[in-house]
Protein backbone atom coordinates (compact mmCIF):
# COMPACT_ATOMS: atom_id res chain seq x y z
CA UNK A 1 0.00 0.00 0.00
CA UNK A 2 1.38 3.43 -0.95
CA UNK A 3 0.44 5.96 1.73
CA UNK A 4 -0.41 9.58 0.99
CA UNK A 5 2.58 11.15 2.77
CA UNK A 6 2.94 14.82 1.87
CA UNK A 7 -0.23 14.62 -0.24
CA UNK A 8 -2.27 14.79 2.99
CA UNK A 9 -1.47 18.49 3.31
CA UNK A 10 -2.33 19.15 -0.33
CA UNK A 11 -5.60 17.25 0.12
CA UNK A 12 -6.68 19.37 3.09
CA UNK A 13 -5.69 22.60 1.27
CA UNK A 14 -7.44 21.56 -1.95
CA UNK A 15 -4.24 21.66 -3.95
CA UNK A 16 -4.97 18.40 -5.80
CA UNK A 17 -6.63 17.98 -9.16
CA UNK A 18 -9.93 16.16 -8.85
CA UNK A 19 -8.49 12.92 -10.18
CA UNK A 20 -5.71 13.07 -7.60
CA UNK A 21 -8.28 14.04 -4.96
CA UNK A 22 -10.48 11.06 -5.84
CA UNK A 23 -7.49 8.71 -5.68
CA UNK A 24 -6.32 10.19 -2.38
CA UNK A 25 -9.81 10.01 -0.83
CA UNK A 26 -10.40 6.54 -2.11
CA UNK A 27 -7.19 5.60 -0.33
CA UNK A 28 -8.29 7.44 2.82
CA UNK A 29 -11.53 5.48 2.95
CA UNK A 30 -9.50 2.29 3.23
CA UNK A 31 -6.41 3.43 5.15
CA UNK A 32 -6.87 4.22 8.83
CA UNK A 33 -3.32 5.62 9.03
CA UNK A 34 -3.86 8.25 6.34
CA UNK A 35 -7.35 9.06 7.62
CA UNK A 36 -5.87 9.89 11.02
CA UNK A 37 -3.12 11.93 9.32
CA UNK A 38 -5.77 13.89 7.38
CA UNK A 39 -7.78 14.62 10.54
CA UNK A 40 -4.61 15.70 12.35
CA UNK A 41 -3.68 18.02 9.49
CA UNK A 42 -7.14 19.60 9.62
CA UNK A 43 -7.00 19.94 13.40
CA UNK A 44 -3.52 21.50 13.26
CA UNK A 45 -4.61 24.02 10.65
CA UNK A 46 -7.69 24.85 12.70
CA UNK A 47 -5.55 25.31 15.84
CA UNK A 48 -3.13 27.58 13.98
CA UNK A 49 -5.96 29.72 12.76
CA UNK A 50 -7.24 30.12 16.31
CA UNK A 51 -3.94 31.65 17.49
CA UNK A 52 -4.13 35.39 18.14
CA UNK A 53 -2.44 37.59 15.55
CA UNK A 54 1.25 38.14 16.34
CA UNK A 55 2.33 41.73 17.10
CA UNK A 56 5.86 42.24 15.76
CA UNK A 57 8.30 43.81 18.24
CA UNK A 58 8.71 47.57 17.78
CA UNK A 59 12.46 47.15 17.19
CA UNK A 60 11.83 44.78 14.29
CA UNK A 61 9.30 47.14 12.71
CA UNK A 62 11.78 50.02 13.05
CA UNK A 63 14.58 47.95 11.53
CA UNK A 64 12.35 46.87 8.64
CA UNK A 65 11.22 50.44 7.99
CA UNK A 66 14.86 51.57 8.00
CA UNK A 67 15.67 48.87 5.47
CA UNK A 68 12.82 50.05 3.30
CA UNK A 69 14.24 53.58 3.09
CA UNK A 70 16.12 53.96 -0.13
CA UNK A 71 18.69 56.62 0.79
CA UNK A 72 20.63 57.41 3.94
CA UNK A 73 19.06 58.85 7.10
CA UNK A 74 16.52 61.60 6.57
CA UNK A 75 17.95 65.15 6.61
CA UNK A 76 17.10 67.12 9.76
CA UNK A 77 13.87 69.02 9.51
CA UNK A 78 14.52 72.53 8.16
CA UNK A 79 13.28 75.42 10.18
CA UNK A 80 12.17 78.62 8.47
CA UNK A 81 14.58 80.71 10.54
CA UNK A 82 17.60 78.68 11.49
CA UNK A 83 18.63 79.26 15.07
CA UNK A 84 15.31 80.63 16.29
CA UNK A 85 13.64 77.99 18.43
CA UNK A 86 10.82 80.20 19.68
CA UNK A 87 9.38 83.59 18.90
CA UNK A 88 11.31 86.33 20.65
CA UNK A 89 8.19 88.10 21.77
CA UNK A 90 4.93 86.53 22.80
CA UNK A 91 1.71 88.16 21.69
CA UNK A 92 -1.07 88.09 24.21
CA UNK A 93 -3.81 90.20 22.70
CA UNK A 94 -7.07 90.84 24.62
CA UNK A 95 -5.30 89.83 27.80
CA UNK A 96 -5.99 91.96 30.85
CA UNK A 97 -2.79 90.84 32.52
CA UNK A 98 0.00 93.40 32.50
CA UNK A 99 2.35 92.94 29.60
CA UNK A 100 5.83 92.41 30.72
CA UNK A 101 7.40 92.03 27.33
CA UNK A 102 9.15 89.04 28.76
CA UNK A 103 10.27 86.46 26.24
CA UNK A 104 8.09 83.36 26.48
CA UNK A 105 10.85 80.93 25.66
CA UNK A 106 10.74 78.07 28.13
CA UNK A 107 7.70 79.40 29.95
CA UNK A 108 4.92 78.98 27.45
CA UNK A 109 3.02 76.23 29.20
CA UNK A 110 3.87 77.03 32.72
CA UNK A 111 0.92 76.28 34.96
CA UNK A 112 0.08 78.46 37.90
CA UNK A 113 1.44 77.10 41.15
CA UNK A 114 -1.06 75.02 43.05
CA UNK A 115 -0.48 73.85 46.58
CA UNK A 116 -0.41 70.01 46.86
CA UNK A 117 -3.31 69.92 49.33
CA UNK A 118 -5.44 71.96 46.91
CA UNK A 119 -4.71 69.45 44.17
CA UNK A 120 -5.71 66.56 46.44
CA UNK A 121 -8.97 68.30 47.31
CA UNK A 122 -9.74 68.81 43.64
CA UNK A 123 -9.07 65.16 42.90
CA UNK A 124 -11.40 64.18 45.73
CA UNK A 125 -14.14 66.45 44.46
CA UNK A 126 -13.75 65.10 40.95
CA UNK A 127 -13.88 61.51 42.22
CA UNK A 128 -16.93 62.23 44.33
CA UNK A 129 -18.57 63.89 41.33
CA UNK A 130 -17.88 60.91 39.07
CA UNK A 131 -19.12 58.52 41.73
CA UNK A 132 -22.37 60.37 42.30
CA UNK A 133 -22.93 60.72 38.56
CA UNK A 134 -22.41 56.96 38.23
CA UNK A 135 -24.74 56.29 41.13
CA UNK A 136 -27.38 58.59 39.65
CA UNK A 137 -27.11 56.82 36.28
CA UNK A 138 -27.50 53.49 38.02
CA UNK A 139 -30.50 54.68 40.02
CA UNK A 140 -32.16 56.13 36.93
CA UNK A 141 -31.45 53.01 34.88
CA UNK A 142 -32.89 50.86 37.65
CA UNK A 143 -35.94 53.06 37.95
CA UNK A 144 -36.38 53.04 34.20
CA UNK A 145 -36.02 49.27 33.88
CA UNK A 146 -39.03 47.72 32.17
CA UNK A 147 -41.30 45.77 34.51
CA UNK A 148 -40.55 42.05 34.39
CA UNK A 149 -43.99 41.25 33.00
CA UNK A 150 -43.33 43.60 30.07
CA UNK A 151 -43.27 42.02 26.62
CA UNK A 152 -40.17 44.02 25.69
CA UNK A 153 -37.66 42.39 23.32
CA UNK A 154 -35.61 39.73 25.02
CA UNK A 155 -31.95 38.82 24.88
CA UNK A 156 -31.26 36.38 22.08
CA UNK A 157 -28.37 33.98 21.65
CA UNK A 158 -28.99 32.24 18.30
CA UNK A 159 -28.87 28.43 18.64
CA UNK A 160 -26.16 28.02 16.01
CA UNK A 161 -26.01 24.24 16.00
CA UNK A 162 -29.77 23.90 15.50
CA UNK A 163 -29.71 26.58 12.81
CA UNK A 164 -26.85 24.84 10.98
CA UNK A 165 -28.72 21.53 11.00
CA UNK A 166 -31.91 23.26 9.81
CA UNK A 167 -29.92 24.97 7.06
CA UNK A 168 -28.63 21.59 5.92
CA UNK A 169 -32.16 20.16 5.93
CA UNK A 170 -33.44 23.02 3.81
CA UNK A 171 -30.94 22.19 1.06
CA UNK A 172 -32.39 18.68 0.67
CA UNK A 173 -34.73 19.93 -2.05
CA UNK A 174 -31.87 21.15 -4.22
CA UNK A 175 -30.14 18.46 -6.29
CA UNK A 176 -27.26 20.61 -7.54
CA UNK A 177 -25.87 21.87 -4.26
CA UNK A 178 -23.72 19.81 -1.95
CA UNK A 179 -25.56 17.38 0.26
CA UNK A 180 -25.11 19.69 3.24
CA UNK A 181 -26.72 17.10 5.48
CA UNK A 182 -23.65 14.99 4.86
CA UNK A 183 -21.44 17.86 5.95
CA UNK A 184 -23.50 18.43 9.06
CA UNK A 185 -22.83 14.82 9.87
CA UNK A 186 -19.16 15.76 9.84
CA UNK A 187 -19.71 19.01 11.74
CA UNK A 188 -21.76 17.48 14.53
CA UNK A 189 -19.00 14.97 15.04
CA UNK A 190 -20.88 11.81 14.14
CA UNK A 191 -17.77 10.06 12.95
CA UNK A 192 -16.64 6.48 13.12
CA UNK B 1 -38.09 0.79 -23.57
CA UNK B 2 -38.09 1.33 -19.84
CA UNK B 3 -35.15 -0.99 -19.31
CA UNK B 4 -33.96 -1.68 -15.79
CA UNK B 5 -35.48 1.48 -14.39
CA UNK B 6 -38.77 1.42 -12.56
CA UNK B 7 -41.55 3.00 -14.56
CA UNK B 8 -43.03 6.21 -13.23
CA UNK B 9 -46.66 5.80 -12.30
CA UNK B 10 -48.60 8.98 -11.65
CA UNK B 11 -50.10 7.72 -8.43
CA UNK B 12 -46.69 7.13 -6.94
CA UNK B 13 -45.02 10.35 -7.87
CA UNK B 14 -44.26 12.26 -4.69
CA UNK B 15 -45.07 15.90 -4.56
CA UNK B 16 -41.46 16.83 -5.17
CA UNK B 17 -41.94 15.93 -8.77
CA UNK B 18 -45.52 17.12 -9.06
CA UNK B 19 -44.43 20.59 -8.03
CA UNK B 20 -42.35 21.09 -11.12
CA UNK B 21 -44.17 21.65 -14.39
CA UNK B 22 -45.71 18.53 -15.85
CA UNK B 23 -43.55 18.95 -18.94
CA UNK B 24 -40.63 18.16 -16.73
CA UNK B 25 -42.24 14.92 -15.62
CA UNK B 26 -42.87 14.00 -19.22
CA UNK B 27 -39.35 15.00 -20.16
CA UNK B 28 -38.12 12.97 -17.19
CA UNK B 29 -40.03 9.86 -18.17
CA UNK B 30 -38.89 10.27 -21.73
CA UNK B 31 -35.22 10.63 -20.97
CA UNK B 32 -35.33 7.85 -18.39
CA UNK B 33 -36.61 5.56 -21.08
CA UNK B 34 -33.74 6.61 -23.29
CA UNK B 35 -30.65 6.46 -21.08
CA UNK B 36 -28.23 7.34 -23.85
CA UNK B 37 -29.34 10.96 -24.17
CA UNK B 38 -27.48 12.38 -27.13
CA UNK B 39 -25.88 15.64 -26.15
CA UNK B 40 -22.86 17.34 -27.60
CA UNK B 41 -20.32 19.69 -26.13
CA UNK B 42 -21.61 23.25 -26.06
CA UNK B 43 -25.23 22.08 -26.09
CA UNK B 44 -27.29 24.37 -23.85
CA UNK B 45 -30.71 22.83 -24.41
CA UNK B 46 -29.17 19.41 -23.86
CA UNK B 47 -27.72 20.66 -20.57
CA UNK B 48 -31.15 21.76 -19.34
CA UNK B 49 -32.61 18.38 -20.34
CA UNK B 50 -29.84 16.60 -18.46
CA UNK B 51 -30.47 18.74 -15.37
CA UNK B 52 -34.20 18.00 -15.43
CA UNK B 53 -33.36 14.34 -15.72
CA UNK B 54 -30.96 14.64 -12.75
CA UNK B 55 -33.70 16.37 -10.74
CA UNK B 56 -36.10 13.50 -11.40
CA UNK B 57 -33.47 10.81 -10.82
CA UNK B 58 -33.98 10.31 -7.05
CA UNK B 59 -37.54 9.33 -7.83
CA UNK B 60 -36.63 6.75 -10.44
CA UNK B 61 -33.27 5.29 -9.49
CA UNK B 62 -32.08 3.22 -6.53
CA UNK B 63 -28.38 3.39 -5.84
CA UNK B 64 -25.72 2.92 -3.24
CA UNK B 65 -22.15 4.01 -2.96
CA UNK B 66 -19.38 5.69 -1.05
CA UNK B 67 -19.07 9.42 -1.40
CA UNK B 68 -16.76 12.08 -0.07
CA UNK B 69 -17.83 15.62 0.59
CA UNK B 70 -15.37 18.41 1.30
CA UNK B 71 -16.03 22.08 1.93
CA UNK B 72 -13.79 25.09 2.40
CA UNK B 73 -14.86 28.24 4.17
CA UNK B 74 -15.52 31.21 1.91
CA UNK B 75 -14.61 33.51 4.81
CA UNK B 76 -11.30 31.78 5.52
CA UNK B 77 -10.05 29.43 2.81
CA UNK B 78 -7.77 27.62 5.26
CA UNK B 79 -10.77 26.30 7.21
CA UNK B 80 -12.22 23.11 5.82
CA UNK B 81 -14.37 20.19 6.72
CA UNK B 82 -15.01 16.88 5.07
CA UNK B 83 -16.66 13.53 5.41
CA UNK B 84 -16.58 10.17 3.71
CA UNK B 85 -20.01 8.59 3.79
CA UNK B 86 -21.83 5.49 2.66
CA UNK B 87 -25.03 6.44 0.84
CA UNK B 88 -28.06 4.23 0.20
CA UNK B 89 -30.95 5.63 -1.81
CA UNK B 90 -34.23 3.94 -2.70
CA UNK B 91 -36.13 5.13 -5.75
CA UNK B 92 -38.98 7.38 -4.66
CA UNK B 93 -37.90 6.98 -1.05
CA UNK B 94 -35.39 8.30 1.38
CA UNK B 95 -31.64 8.60 1.28
CA UNK B 96 -29.68 7.16 4.16
CA UNK B 97 -26.23 8.37 4.96
CA UNK B 98 -23.72 6.77 7.29
CA UNK B 99 -20.28 8.07 8.15
CA UNK B 100 -17.96 5.58 6.48
CA UNK B 101 -17.46 2.65 8.81
CA UNK B 102 -19.90 3.96 11.44
CA UNK B 103 -22.94 2.08 12.64
CA UNK B 104 -25.46 4.87 13.03
CA UNK B 105 -27.51 5.86 10.02
CA UNK B 106 -29.09 9.20 9.44
CA UNK B 107 -31.78 9.92 6.96
CA UNK B 108 -31.28 12.90 4.70
CA UNK B 109 -34.28 15.18 4.66
CA UNK B 110 -35.19 15.41 0.99
CA UNK B 111 -37.35 18.43 1.61
CA UNK B 112 -40.93 18.70 0.54
CA UNK B 113 -42.26 20.43 -2.52
CA UNK B 114 -45.28 21.40 -0.43
CA UNK B 115 -42.99 24.07 0.94
CA UNK B 116 -41.64 25.34 -2.41
CA UNK B 117 -42.06 29.13 -2.69
CA UNK B 118 -40.02 30.14 -5.73
CA UNK B 119 -41.59 30.45 -9.19
CA UNK B 120 -41.88 27.49 -11.56
CA UNK B 121 -39.15 25.22 -12.78
CA UNK B 122 -38.04 23.95 -9.38
CA UNK B 123 -34.31 23.78 -8.65
CA UNK B 124 -33.47 23.72 -12.37
CA UNK B 125 -35.46 26.92 -12.79
CA UNK B 126 -33.44 28.53 -9.99
CA UNK B 127 -30.20 27.45 -11.60
CA UNK B 128 -30.93 28.58 -15.17
CA UNK B 129 -32.41 31.90 -14.04
CA UNK B 130 -28.99 33.18 -12.98
CA UNK B 131 -26.58 30.86 -14.79
CA UNK B 132 -25.72 29.83 -18.33
CA UNK B 133 -25.58 26.06 -18.43
CA UNK B 134 -23.93 23.99 -21.11
CA UNK B 135 -22.60 20.52 -21.70
CA UNK B 136 -18.81 20.75 -21.86
CA UNK B 137 -18.01 17.14 -22.61
CA UNK B 138 -17.84 13.74 -21.03
CA UNK B 139 -15.93 12.38 -18.08
CA UNK B 140 -15.59 9.41 -15.81
CA UNK B 141 -16.34 9.14 -12.10
CA UNK B 142 -15.93 5.95 -10.07
CA UNK B 143 -15.36 4.13 -13.36
CA UNK B 144 -18.69 5.26 -14.83
CA UNK B 145 -19.16 7.46 -17.92
CA UNK B 146 -20.66 10.89 -17.22
CA UNK B 147 -21.81 14.04 -18.98
CA UNK B 148 -20.12 17.16 -17.66
CA UNK B 149 -22.40 20.19 -17.26
CA UNK B 150 -20.98 23.63 -16.55
CA UNK B 151 -22.91 26.46 -14.88
CA UNK B 152 -21.49 29.94 -15.54
CA UNK B 153 -22.44 33.14 -13.79
CA UNK B 154 -23.53 36.18 -15.78
CA UNK B 155 -19.94 37.51 -15.80
CA UNK B 156 -18.70 34.29 -17.41
CA UNK B 157 -16.96 32.85 -14.34
CA UNK B 158 -17.64 29.22 -13.45
CA UNK B 159 -20.06 28.67 -10.57
CA UNK B 160 -20.31 24.88 -10.64
CA UNK B 161 -19.41 21.80 -12.57
CA UNK B 162 -21.58 18.67 -12.45
CA UNK B 163 -20.71 15.16 -13.59
CA UNK B 164 -24.03 13.44 -14.30
CA UNK B 165 -24.07 9.66 -14.63
CA UNK B 166 -24.84 8.82 -18.27
CA UNK B 167 -27.04 5.89 -17.26
CA UNK B 168 -28.97 7.20 -14.24
CA UNK B 169 -28.43 11.01 -14.37
CA UNK B 170 -27.45 10.98 -10.69
CA UNK B 171 -24.83 13.68 -10.03
CA UNK B 172 -21.69 11.64 -9.34
CA UNK B 173 -19.36 14.56 -8.83
CA UNK B 174 -20.12 18.15 -7.96
CA UNK B 175 -17.69 21.02 -7.68
CA UNK B 176 -18.76 24.50 -6.65
CA UNK B 177 -16.47 27.50 -6.95
CA UNK B 178 -16.12 30.92 -5.36
CA UNK B 179 -16.11 34.07 -7.47
CA UNK B 180 -12.28 34.01 -7.50
CA UNK B 181 -12.23 30.45 -8.85
CA UNK B 182 -11.24 28.67 -5.63
CA UNK B 183 -13.18 25.52 -4.76
CA UNK B 184 -15.86 25.97 -2.12
CA UNK B 185 -17.31 22.47 -2.05
CA UNK B 186 -16.43 19.26 -3.81
CA UNK B 187 -18.06 15.87 -3.63
CA UNK B 188 -17.71 12.69 -5.57
CA UNK B 189 -18.64 9.07 -5.45
CA UNK B 190 -15.62 6.81 -5.08
CA UNK B 191 -17.89 3.78 -5.52
CA UNK B 192 -21.32 3.87 -7.10
CA UNK B 193 -23.78 1.26 -8.29
CA UNK B 194 -27.35 1.42 -9.54
CA UNK B 195 -29.45 -1.17 -7.76
CA UNK B 196 -32.48 -3.24 -8.62
CA UNK B 197 -34.51 -2.38 -5.57
CA UNK B 198 -38.27 -2.11 -5.34
CA UNK B 199 -39.51 1.44 -5.57
CA UNK B 200 -40.35 2.96 -2.23
CA UNK B 201 -43.23 5.25 -1.53
CA UNK B 202 -41.88 7.97 0.67
CA UNK B 203 -43.86 8.68 3.77
CA UNK B 204 -45.54 12.06 3.47
CA UNK B 205 -43.93 14.82 5.43
CA UNK B 206 -44.77 14.41 9.09
CA UNK B 207 -47.40 16.57 10.72
CA UNK B 208 -44.72 18.51 12.58
CA UNK B 209 -42.88 19.26 9.34
CA UNK B 210 -45.99 20.46 7.55
CA UNK B 211 -47.03 22.56 10.52
CA UNK B 212 -43.71 24.35 10.48
CA UNK B 213 -43.93 25.18 6.77
CA UNK B 214 -44.71 28.81 5.95
CA UNK B 215 -46.59 29.63 2.77
CA UNK B 216 -46.94 32.92 0.90
CA UNK B 217 -50.00 33.93 2.96
CA UNK B 218 -48.17 33.22 6.25
CA UNK B 219 -45.22 35.32 5.09
CA UNK B 220 -47.52 38.22 4.15
CA UNK B 221 -48.94 38.13 7.66
CA UNK B 222 -45.48 37.99 9.25
CA UNK B 223 -44.36 41.00 7.18
CA UNK B 224 -47.39 42.87 8.51
CA UNK B 225 -46.19 42.08 12.03
CA UNK B 226 -42.77 43.59 11.34
CA UNK B 227 -40.79 40.54 10.23
CA UNK B 228 -38.74 41.32 7.16
CA UNK B 229 -38.90 38.00 5.18
CA UNK B 230 -37.53 39.41 1.89
CA UNK B 231 -38.54 37.58 -1.31
CA UNK B 232 -35.02 37.90 -2.66
CA UNK B 233 -31.59 38.88 -1.45
CA UNK B 234 -28.74 40.35 -3.48
CA UNK B 235 -26.79 38.23 -5.95
CA UNK B 236 -29.77 36.49 -7.57
CA UNK B 237 -30.81 34.66 -4.39
CA UNK B 238 -34.50 33.74 -4.39
CA UNK B 239 -36.61 32.61 -1.42
CA UNK B 240 -37.60 28.99 -2.07
CA UNK B 241 -38.66 27.74 1.34
CA UNK B 242 -39.68 29.13 4.74
CA UNK B 243 -40.26 27.42 8.05
CA UNK B 244 -40.73 28.07 11.71
CA UNK B 245 -37.86 26.84 13.87
CA UNK B 246 -38.73 27.42 17.53
CA UNK B 247 -39.20 31.17 18.00
CA UNK B 248 -37.35 31.86 14.75
CA UNK B 249 -38.44 32.07 11.14
CA UNK B 250 -36.10 30.30 8.73
CA UNK B 251 -35.94 31.68 5.20
CA UNK B 252 -34.04 29.59 2.64
CA UNK B 253 -32.56 31.27 -0.42
CA UNK B 254 -30.72 29.86 -3.40
CA UNK B 255 -29.66 30.54 -6.97
CA UNK B 256 -29.43 26.80 -7.65
CA UNK B 257 -25.79 26.61 -6.55
CA UNK B 258 -25.44 28.88 -3.52
CA UNK B 259 -27.54 28.29 -0.39
CA UNK B 260 -28.24 30.83 2.31
CA UNK B 261 -30.52 30.37 5.31
CA UNK B 262 -31.66 33.52 7.10
CA UNK B 263 -33.11 33.14 10.59
CA UNK B 264 -35.08 36.01 12.07
CA UNK B 265 -35.77 36.24 15.78
CA UNK B 266 -37.43 38.97 17.81
CA UNK B 267 -35.16 40.49 20.45
CA UNK B 268 -31.69 41.93 20.83
CA UNK B 269 -28.46 40.09 20.32
CA UNK B 270 -26.90 39.05 23.61
CA UNK B 271 -23.34 39.71 22.44
CA UNK B 272 -21.83 38.85 25.83
CA UNK B 273 -22.96 35.25 25.43
CA UNK B 274 -21.66 34.68 21.90
CA UNK B 275 -18.59 32.49 21.98
CA UNK B 276 -16.01 31.87 19.30
CA UNK B 277 -17.24 34.64 17.00
CA UNK B 278 -15.14 37.28 15.27
CA UNK B 279 -16.66 40.79 15.40
CA UNK B 280 -16.63 43.26 12.53
CA UNK B 281 -18.18 46.70 12.35
CA UNK B 282 -20.63 47.08 9.48
CA UNK B 283 -22.88 50.07 9.03
CA UNK B 284 -23.78 51.23 12.57
CA UNK B 285 -23.69 47.77 14.06
CA UNK B 286 -21.50 44.77 14.67
CA UNK B 287 -21.59 41.55 12.67
CA UNK B 288 -20.42 38.44 14.50
CA UNK B 289 -19.14 35.61 12.35
CA UNK B 290 -17.74 32.10 12.43
CA UNK B 291 -15.84 30.95 9.37
CA UNK B 292 -17.40 27.49 9.20
CA UNK B 293 -17.92 25.97 6.68
CA UNK B 294 -20.81 26.68 6.51
CA UNK B 295 -20.25 30.36 7.35
CA UNK B 296 -22.33 31.55 10.31
CA UNK B 297 -23.11 35.23 10.97
CA UNK B 298 -25.39 37.06 13.35
CA UNK B 299 -26.29 40.71 13.91
CA UNK B 300 -28.97 43.07 15.19
CA UNK B 301 -31.44 44.88 12.95
CA UNK B 302 -33.62 47.09 15.13
CA UNK B 303 -35.69 44.88 17.42
CA UNK B 304 -34.64 41.78 15.49
CA UNK B 305 -31.73 39.39 15.47
CA UNK B 306 -30.72 38.12 12.04
CA UNK B 307 -28.64 34.95 11.79
CA UNK B 308 -27.26 33.63 8.53
CA UNK B 309 -25.91 30.16 7.77
CA UNK B 310 -24.48 30.15 4.28
CA UNK B 311 -22.72 28.04 1.75
CA UNK B 312 -21.89 31.01 -0.45
CA UNK B 313 -18.99 33.08 -1.74
CA UNK B 314 -17.82 35.92 0.52
CA UNK B 315 -19.24 38.46 -1.97
CA UNK B 316 -22.71 36.92 -1.69
CA UNK B 317 -22.50 36.92 2.11
CA UNK B 318 -21.59 40.65 2.01
CA UNK B 319 -24.62 41.27 -0.23
CA UNK B 320 -26.86 39.48 2.29
CA UNK B 321 -25.52 41.64 5.14
CA UNK B 322 -26.06 44.75 2.98
CA UNK B 323 -29.64 43.66 2.25
CA UNK B 324 -30.43 43.59 5.99
CA UNK B 325 -28.13 46.35 7.31
CA UNK B 326 -26.97 45.98 10.91
CA UNK B 327 -27.99 48.66 13.42
CA UNK B 328 -26.49 49.68 16.75
CA UNK B 329 -27.21 47.03 19.37
CA UNK B 330 -30.67 47.47 20.81
CA UNK B 331 -29.19 46.90 24.23
CA UNK B 332 -27.21 50.17 24.17
CA UNK B 333 -30.04 52.26 22.87
CA UNK B 334 -32.18 50.54 25.46
CA UNK B 335 -29.84 51.65 28.25
CA UNK B 336 -30.16 55.35 27.43
CA UNK B 337 -33.89 54.92 26.97
CA UNK B 338 -33.95 53.39 30.46
CA UNK B 339 -32.11 56.35 31.96
CA UNK B 340 -34.62 58.66 30.36
CA UNK B 341 -37.52 56.64 31.75
CA UNK B 342 -35.88 56.55 35.18
CA UNK B 343 -35.53 60.35 35.17
CA UNK B 344 -39.22 60.67 34.28
CA UNK B 345 -40.21 58.43 37.17
CA UNK B 346 -37.98 60.31 39.60
CA UNK B 347 -39.44 63.61 38.40
CA UNK B 348 -42.97 62.32 38.91
CA UNK B 349 -42.12 61.40 42.53
CA UNK B 350 -40.67 64.81 43.20
CA UNK B 351 -43.57 66.63 41.59
CA UNK B 352 -46.02 67.44 44.40
CA UNK B 353 -48.83 67.83 41.90
CA UNK B 354 -48.07 64.59 40.07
Amino acid sequence: VRHLGVQVSALVDDQLSHDERDRALAHVTRCELCRVAMEQERATKAALRRLPPVEPPAELVKALLAMAETGGPLPPQRRPFPGATAPAVGWRPFDSAPRTGRPLSGQQSRRPDVAPQDRRARTQIAAAGALSAGALTLVLATLGAPPSSDSAPTAVVPPMETFTVEHAKSTGTLPFVEPASVLVLAITGDRP
Amino acid sequence: VIGSLAPIRRGQIPRTVLAVPMTVVFAGSFVLSAPALAVEAGDEVGAVRLLHRAMAAPDAVSYSGTQYVAAWSSLDGAASTGAIVDVIHRAGGSTEVRAHGAQSLSAVDEGSSAAWLADGGGPVGLLVRTHDVSVVGTGSVAGRPTHVVLARRGDGTTAARLWLDTESAVPLRREVYNDDGTTRTASAFIEFSVEQAPRQVRAEATAVNLNSVLRHSDLAQLRGDGWSCPDRLGGGLVLYEARRVGDAVQLSYSDGVVTVSVFEQRGWLDEGNLHGFAAREVNDGMVYSKTGPPAQLTWSVGDWVVTVVADAPAETIDAVVAAMPPTAPQQERGFFARIGKGAERLASWLNPFG
